[in-house]
């Protein structure tokens, strides 16, 4: 920053961060990390229990995986603060989280995948990446847990004979009304996003700002529905997959009631520090620059919040009718209503506003900040595609505008219309997660026009390694000591039964921003589990050790073998090099 | 809504609302010092292209839409 301009005054939690990061010679990030709800069926079983065996068989001694599952206690899903965002009866939200208490769930429902990715059962199959640093870093693990998702379906067919069909999108029929032959009401699933944030960025703060964000940044990140949804009238294509299940402003529920700002915010954390926003607006995404988009646009507007340099600017009269109406204006005709600001405008202007405050916030606060600055060019160029209103300029760029291109294309040769199985069949095929046979992979991935943010390679390691971050130390952590381990949540806590002691030991890793430390961990690593838990409070890792009284889950094993996927189907131990 | 915080004795800022299209990211320059480059591929998808991949797409699509459509029925989830 030159001379002359103002000093800016960080808030301490900020401050905490920076200095970790200034110490540690890297630019600022805003930990982040992706939960994805997959759509499963399989020939020959009902489709409700589809995703629910493809998690539990995974047990099943063929297939190769120790038993991990792993304890939850599911009052850590719901904190004060998000009780106190608004009022929902706790004990509602508790009963229909119980079943992460049952010895089945614990043994076959969670599973710890070797990139410290989480493997589960949660009524849809779910996947959630490791604890990320930046966009980069999401979208190579992200893409790993496809291919692991897209391995173990070979895996379920060459080993039990079974056919998974998988599929990445958000919206699948709940039932069909066989009387009257037509299908009847769409259920949705998710793709959630998560981002660390300041505890003391206030919700009068995060909510307009961000709920008119997730709003607007439609055009970016929709992975684009043929269709309408819950009583909203039909269209015949849209941009967004989930704008039609959003119904209030803001609230902690997820499956029904759906609010555009999701006030759960379990840190996984040092609580009096951090907050985690839980972000369940976002379509699930094939393209990786619509990833990429996502989550570096979004953390940028994180880091201007924190800094209080984020206001209600682009705050929306009415964001839950404008996300419905944002996701209908494929042409970015309609004109938006602000609460602040009398004059309208279209989608694409306030885009082109976001990216000018996004630059300039960056050139101001941050000019050294390599990563997200290349988000914001690539976000510029994104506009002024979108401005042209050519779907085969976007294809391979935003998810919606290339299935838009190759549905209307087709429609228009067999003579179909939108309202067609036919359309809703691409709809949904372009989603298969089958790395050689669905639409996006065969026909989009590894076509010119594809911008890929993720290296083939990168992929591959990211396969079985985790990230450098928090997630490694977790991961590591389990595996070493894993015949002590209790339970753990995967991303923050490790509960440990000292059986000759009878002590049962909680480490906590309090804060998302520690690096991993290959040094460090060799030495740590090699300590016993009482010398190591003596020593990890000291190590400058931001943990902690207590003791606790009562042990709740006593059963725990986890995996003790690696996944080679060149493998016959034995898994085997794999080393762990390590390069940045 | 919060405002940055200043320094005593400084003026006081105003809203942190975007100005002007005035410092936009400099295109990165190419190697060879001409033209920047893009980021992003350019070009379209022409008719051959469209009729090229339609072809392709045929043959994964499952014969009987309807029956497929119909088979596909989930849950629902958050």
């Amino acid at each position: 920053m030159s001379s002359g301009e103002e000093k800016i005054i960080l808030k301490p939690s900020t401050l905490i961060m920076v200095k970790i990061l200034i110490e540690q010679e890297k630019q600022r990030f805003v930990p982040c990390g992706i939960e994805t709800e997959f759509g499963m069926i399989c020939k020959g079983t009902d489709p409700w229990y589809a995703g629910r065996n493809f998690v539990y068989d995974l047990a099943h001694p063929i297939m190769g995986f120790d038993k991990s599952g792993m304890a939850w206690d599911p009052s850590a899903r719901l904190s004060d603060q998000e009780r106190s965002a608004k009022s929902v009866p706790p004990a509602s939200e508790r009963e229909e989280h119980e079943f992460f208490l049952q010895k089945t769930w614990r043994e076959g429902g969670n599973h710890l995948l070797p990139p410290g990715a989480r493997f589960y059962d949660d009524a849809q199959a779910e996947l959630s990446t490791p604890l990320c640093h930046n966009p980069n870093m999401v979208v190579v693990w992200s893409r790993a847990g496809y291919r692991w998702i897209d391995d173990l379906r070979k895996k379920y067919q060459e080993i039990l004979g079974k056919e998974y069909r998988i599929y990445r999108n958000n919206v699948a029929f709940r039932e069909i009304d066989s009387y009257a032959g037509f299908r009847r009401h769409r259920v949705s699933y998710a793709c959630h996003e998560n981002y660390t944030i300041s505890r003391s960025v206030s919700w009068e703060t995060l909510i307009p700002v961000f709920s008119s964000w997730f709003v607007l940044r439609t055009p970016l990140i929709g992975a684009g529905k043929v269709g309408a949804d819950e009583d909203s009238p039909w269209v015949d294509f849209q941009m967004s997959q989930r704008a039609d299940f959003f119904d209030c402003l803001y609230g902690p529920q997820t499956t029904a009631n759906r609010p555009v700002y999701n006030t759960r915010d379990t840190a996984y954390a040092d609580e009096a520090l951090y907050r985690r926003m839980h972000v369940i607006t976002g379509d699930s995404n094939m393209c990786e620059l619509s990833e990429y988009l996502k989550f570096g646009l979004t953390s940028i507007l994180v880091m201007m919040a924190e800094d209080g340099r984020a206001d209600s600017h682009f705050e929306l009269l009415d964001p839950v009718r404008s996300f419905g109406k944002v996701s209908r204006d494929i042409e970015f005709r309609e004109l938006l209503d602000f609460k602040n600001r009398r004059e309208r405008k279209t989608l694409l202007d306030c885009l082109k506003e976001y990216a000018d405050l996004f630059w300039n916030y960056l050139e101001i606060c941050q000019p050294d900040n390599e990563i997200y600055k290349d988000v914001v060019r690539r976000f510029y160029e994104i506009i002024a595609l979108l401005e042209t209103r050519d779907l085969g300029a976007l294809f391979g760029k935003s998810d919606w505008a290339t299935k838009l291109f190759i549905i209307k294309g087709a429609c228009e040769r067999k003579g179909q219309t939108f309202r067609s199985d036919f359309a809703m069949t691409l709809d949904r095929q372009y989603h298969d997660n089958d790395h050689e046979g669905g639409i996006f992979f065969r026909q989009v991935q590894n076509d010119p026009l594809t911008v890929r943010i993720a290296a083939d390679e990168a992929i591959e390691r990211a396969m079985v390694e985790p990230p450098p971050t928090r997630s490694r130390w977790i991961t590591e952590t389990i595996f070493k000591f894993r015949e002590w381990v209790s339970s753990s949540d995967f991303w923050h806590t490790i509960t440990f039964f000292l059986r000759d002691t009878r002590k049962i030991k909680i480490l906590k890793f309090d804060s998302p921003y520690i690096l991993w430390d290959e040094e460090l961990a060799a030495r740590l690593f090699s300590l016993t589990l009482p010398e190591f838990l003596e020593a990890v409070p000291n190590a400058g890792l931001d943990a902690v050790v207590k003791d606790r009284e009562e042990l709740i889950f006593t059963y725990l094993s986890c995996r003790d073998r690696r996944y080679d996927p060149d493998d016959d189907g034995e898994f085997v131990q794999l080393p762990l090099p390590w390069r940045l | 809504m919060s405002q940055k915080q200043v320094r005593p004795g400084a003026k006081k800022e105003e809203p942190t609302q975007p100005r002007e299209h005035k410092k936009k990211p400099e295109a990165a320059p190419s190697k060879d010092g001409g033209a920047a480059a893009a980021t992003v591929p350019k070009g379209s998808k022409t008719k051959e292209d469209l009729d090229k991949l339609l072809d392709e797409v045929d043959d994964i699509l499952e014969e009987n839409a309807e029956e497929f459509v119909r088979t596909y029925v989930q849950r629902g989830g958050e």
